[in-house]
């Protein structure tokens, strides 16, 4: 589990997070939704350590953020973070060479079902095969938590199509999952979890099957009630 | 293999292009700097004698022999630019693999920061590289020297040609590759230590910016003031209030102290940095 404690975070006087608690479990694909620059890639950023944090707690499965999360929780961010000038297959070699959890069978998988060229060059890849290649940086990690932010932004309807077949396959099968996104449509049906951000705030989380089932509610409806009253 | 070794490689591979263009840019430089110093020489040479046509032997005599030192001497811009260039080079290096993993939109920072090792096996991997760079062109150098004394002998008559010096005595006629080839231990330590010491300063102002942006600037900028403030406040001391109260090598071990002290300190500062307060 993933347990998100008071965190309270700031960039220059601007207080991104505020109190922000909530607990991802493995097994769901909880999904942090917000308008944009409401925090929710800090969120993500703070679980890996890649920003510090002002105050709270982040525990994964009960231990604090160090090195040896990183062989257990994988981060996708919203761009690739490899340099340009690599070609796909180096990229997948360095990953290969530093975690210990790469899954070179479910790599290669992935670059067959991707289509995706060993031999290009990152810095040539279009958007969509370059969020492919993002994912499956990823996703070959034999991991138990997966982050990915915003894994939908600005690609074509095919691309999001093969990514979002992949929320349902077994790559996804049992991880704990935490997804962010402005744009809830593509995804309703995946998620499980939902944790409404808004002013540094959690405003709500939810169970979406609990919603549906007790209050009638979609998560477009939560939504309109917490974001617009 | 050890993820800081994997590390370590990676930084040489990424600045493998760059470096072999070093290696060739000093090779050509100096290699032409002669070659052209060379035939300037004996194109003198020729004028001076003139249409008389004496021999090399009889110039040689009145004139004196020439030796490569002299001809080093006498090409010096050649020479020295390109070391200029490397020394400048491997300065903006310094900054640049740093700042390079946060450039552009596929930030590679994120996946370093990711990697499960300890952050410090970075930051040693860049310092490394830094110093085996470094290394590396001192080496270079040393090796063309016997290169650049071959198109000496080559260019220049044997008669013209003092007797042939070795690596080791270029070096000492030579002011600058003196400093390059420390004689002693102690300069050694003094030059390669001190050129160490600026690059793990460097390194900690480099991390205190990127932890903490602007105010980090200015704290990096206090910081390297305040180094080099405290290696020279020995030399400010002592001329001020302790003239000649102590002997060289006391000031020596002052200082050797000093640098320890400011190089640990920086380096504590920058592993803090590195795994408490770095941000993407």
């Amino acid at each position: 589990m993933i347990e998100f404690k008071s965190v309270r975070k700031k960039y220059g006087r601007k207080k991104v997070l505020q109190d922000v608690s909530f607990t991802a479990q493995k097994g769901n694909i909880t999904c942090l939704i917000g308008i944009n620059g409401v925090g929710k890639s800090t969120v993500l950023k703070a679980i890996m350590g890649l920003t510090p944090i002002d105050g709270g707690s982040i525990l994964i499965d009960g231990m604090p953020v160090g090195k040896h999360i990183y062989e257990h929780v994988a981060y996708i961010p919203d761009h690739i973070s490899m340099p340009p000038n690599m070609t796909v297959g180096a990229s997948m070699q360095f990953m290969k060479d530093f975690y210990a959890s790469w899954n070179e069978a479910r790599a290669e998988e992935m670059l067959t079902f991707f289509k995706l060229k060993r031999s290009d060059r990152i810095s040539e890849l279009s958007k969509g095969n370059t969020a492919k290649l993002n994912l499956l940086h990823g996703l070959s990690l034999d991991v138990e938590y997966v982050l990915m932010d915003e894994p939908f932004s600005g690609i074509d309807a095919f691309s999001r199509e093969q990514i979002t077949e992949v929320f349902t396959s077994k790559l996804v099968e049992d991880r704990g999952v935490i997804i962010t996104t402005h744009e809830i449509n593509d995804i309703e049906h995946l998620i499980d979890e939902v944790v409404l951000l808004d002013n540094g705030f959690v405003k709500s989380q939810f169970n979406c099957e609990d919603m549906r089932m007790q209050e009638g509610k979609s998560v477009m409806d939560v939504m309109r009630e917490v974001y617009i009253g | 293999m050890n993820r800081f070794w994997k590390l370590l490689h990676m930084e040489v591979s990424r600045f493998w292009k760059l470096y072999i263009t070093l290696f060739a840019m000093t090779l050509l430089m100096q290699g032409g700097g002669i070659l052209y110093v060379c035939n300037r020489y004996m194109q003198t040479v020729k004028d001076k004698m003139g249409p008389a046509a004496s021999t090399y032997a009889q110039y040689a005599e009145e004139h004196g022999v020439v030796t490569f030192s002299d001809i080093l001497s006498e090409a010096q811009l050649y020479f020295l630019a390109p070391i200029a260039l490397c020394i400048g080079g491997m300065g903006l290096y310094v900054f640049l693999i740093w700042y390079r993993e946060w450039m552009g939109k596929n930030m590679f920072i994120y996946r370093l920061l990711m990697l499960p090792t300890e952050r410090r096996h970075l930051y040693v991997a860049k310092l490394s590289a830094i110093l085996l760079f470094v290394i590396g062109l001192v080496a270079f150098q040393l090796l063309i020297l016997p290169l650049e004394s071959a198109l000496f002998t080559s260019v220049i008559d044997q008669a013209l040609r003092g007797s042939t010096e070795s690596v080791t005595s270029i070096i000492q006629n030579h002011a600058f590759l003196q400093i390059l080839v420390p004689r002693t231990f102690t300069e050694f330590v003094m030059y390669y230590g001190g050129g160490a010491l600026f690059v793990i300063v460097m390194f900690t102002a480099i991390l205190l910016e990127r932890s903490y942006r602007l105010k980090g600037i200015a704290a990096g900028v206090i910081y390297v003031g305040a180094a080099v403030l405290l290696m020279i406040a020995p030399m400010l001391i002592m001329n001020r209030d302790m003239n000649d109260y102590l002997y060289p090598n006391e000031i020596f071990i002052i200082e050797l102290t000093i640098a320890i002290l400011i190089g640990m300190m920086s380096l504590a500062i920058s592993f803090f940095l590195m795994n408490k307060k770095l941000s993407v």
